[in-house]
């Protein structure tokens, strides 16, 4: 514990350059302070040592050569832009792929109703807020849809046998699953 | 003999909650006349309006006459006496043509369309479709859309046959609205001013909530006296009274008695002289 701590301003002296570059360099992780009860910065000698061996010229530690390597490296990203430019292009194809396999398809409220083919405008307007409930439910019964609606349980029986009819709906176990996802 | 058990048992949900959903069977039909001429007014496509204070029921009306007139069209096969009811909350849209948006969305028919279109849509109401359409705009005074453009909107929706409009909003606030909008308000045929339940209103209530939980025996009479006393007929705050009063019955095993709801419900002596004096309360 017979290190000496140096302040701010001796250890600029020593390195050759600023206090406030110390600061920024504290900041950025590349240089260990010590704080005094009043909350001023101190240096180890060591770090002050360690500096010194590290850098040669300038104040360029692990840390800010990190930040400044992200900067060159994002120019030639931009500048080879073209050749990646393919590779974007195939990512596209693959994300459509992927509903494809999954069998999830997205659709509007307004198609997937609009397939389902209800007789009347109130019942378009009630399969409307069931299928918002189903959407959120995912997998439901007609009991849950019933407890959360205030339809008649002709209207959500018709509701599900539709879901089903049309292939946006699987049945298991008494247990609706929707297969669309909605988008709106 | 079959011995009345003392400690009841509570059920673990709250009858009384607040936010949980209407269903019609617990609704009570406070003033069965006026809710009449409301829906004589709807099905002849006028425009009528709802006040009253905080908590007395507004929304709930409206949410209620929404439900009925549903069910009462998806039951009838008759095209002209089917009502399509749009319920939309006013405070949730900005402007006006989001208005125009929830409407159309509502009825599940297209909305990715320009406004003159989606507008044109309900101006040819009458000629495309024979159904009845009636939107109920809950807040329609508290909504963040412009006034004017709000007041012109529901105006040229009013001049449309087949199409009622229901507003909804607290008393000071829809006059102010209104009377920004002359052109609106001559067009208004029923205005429904809620008042407060009496007491045997606000007993049916809470006891028709109580008996869906199964637990309308627990309550006693003095405790309907003390919620009565206590809400001053406002449904809300009877809810939340009754609300507080079960949470302290379940925990201590006991019914609802007038003891329960007063204990459940006191307000310290400091807490009572400063709401008199309209101060603000952080407890």
């Amino acid at each position: 514990m017979d290190e000496k701590i140096l302040s701010m301003k001796e250890a600029a002296k020593i390195l050759g350059c600023s206090v406030r570059t110390l600061q920024r360099q504290h900041l950025a992780g590349g240089l260990r302070c010590v704080f005094t009860p009043g909350g001023r910065r101190r240096v180890p000698e060591n770090e002050i040592l360690r500096l010194k061996e590290e850098m040669g010229f300038g104040l360029k530690t692990e840390a800010t050569k990190r930040t400044l390597r992200t900067k060159p490296k994002k120019r030639t990203v931009s500048r080879e832009e073209p050749p990646i430019m393919p590779v974007s292009k195939e990512e596209p194809k693959k994300s459509e792929q992927i509903p494809a396999t999954t069998t999830t398809q997205a659709l509007s409220d307004f198609e997937i109703i609009e397939r389902m083919a209800p007789e009347s405008l109130p019942m378009r307007k009630a399969f409307n807020d069931l299928l918002a409930t189903a959407a959120m439910l995912e997998t439901f019964t007609p009991k849950q849809l019933l407890e959360r609606s205030n339809y008649p349980e002709q209207t959500i029986k018709s509701f599900c046998d539709r879901l089903v009819a049309k292939n946006f709906a699987s049945l298991e176990n008494d247990r609706y699953t929707l297969k669309v996802r909605l988008f709106r | 003999m079959s011995e009345i058990p003392t400690a009841p048992v509570w059920p673990s949900d709250d009858p009384f909650l607040l936010v949980a959903p209407m269903k019609p069977e617990t609704y009570v039909r406070v003033q069965p006349d006026e809710i009449l001429a409301l829906k004589q007014a709807i099905s002849n496509g006028r425009v009528s309006v709802v006040t009253g204070p905080l908590g007395i029921g507004k929304t709930s009306l409206c949410r209620y006459i929404v439900d009925e007139l549903m069910n009462e069209s998806l039951s009838t096969s008759d095209v002209s006496k089917q009502i399509v009811p749009v319920y939309l909350s006013g405070a949730a849209y900005r402007e006006t043509d989001d208005f125009l948006k929830g409407i159309i969305k509502e009825l599940a028919l297209d909305s990715n369309k320009d406004r003159v279109t989606l507008f044109n849509i309900l101006t040819s109401w009458p000629k495309e479709h024979k159904e009845k359409l009636a939107a109920v705009i809950d807040d329609a005074s508290e909504s963040g859309a412009n006034v004017d453009e709000l007041g012109e909107f529901l105006r040229a929706l009013a001049d449309v046959e087949n199409i009622a409009i229901v507003l909804n909003g607290e008393p000071k606030r829809m006059k102010k609205f209104l009377d920004l909008n002359p052109p609106l308000r001559d067009r208004i045929q029923t205005i429904i001013e809620l008042r407060h339940m009496t007491r045997d209103e606000l007993k049916e209530m809470l006891a028709k909530r109580a008996k869906t939980h199964g637990v309308e025996d627990y309550i006693s009479e003095g405790a309907f006296d003390e919620l009565y006393k206590l809400s001053k007929g406002v449904p809300r705050a009877a809810l939340k009274a009754a609300s507080k009063a079960f949470e302290l019955a379940r925990k201590e095993g006991k019914k609802i008695d007038r003891d329960i709801v007063k204990r459940a419900n006191r307000v310290s002596f400091w807490a009572r002289l400063f709401r008199f004096r309209g101060k603000k309360l952080i407890k």
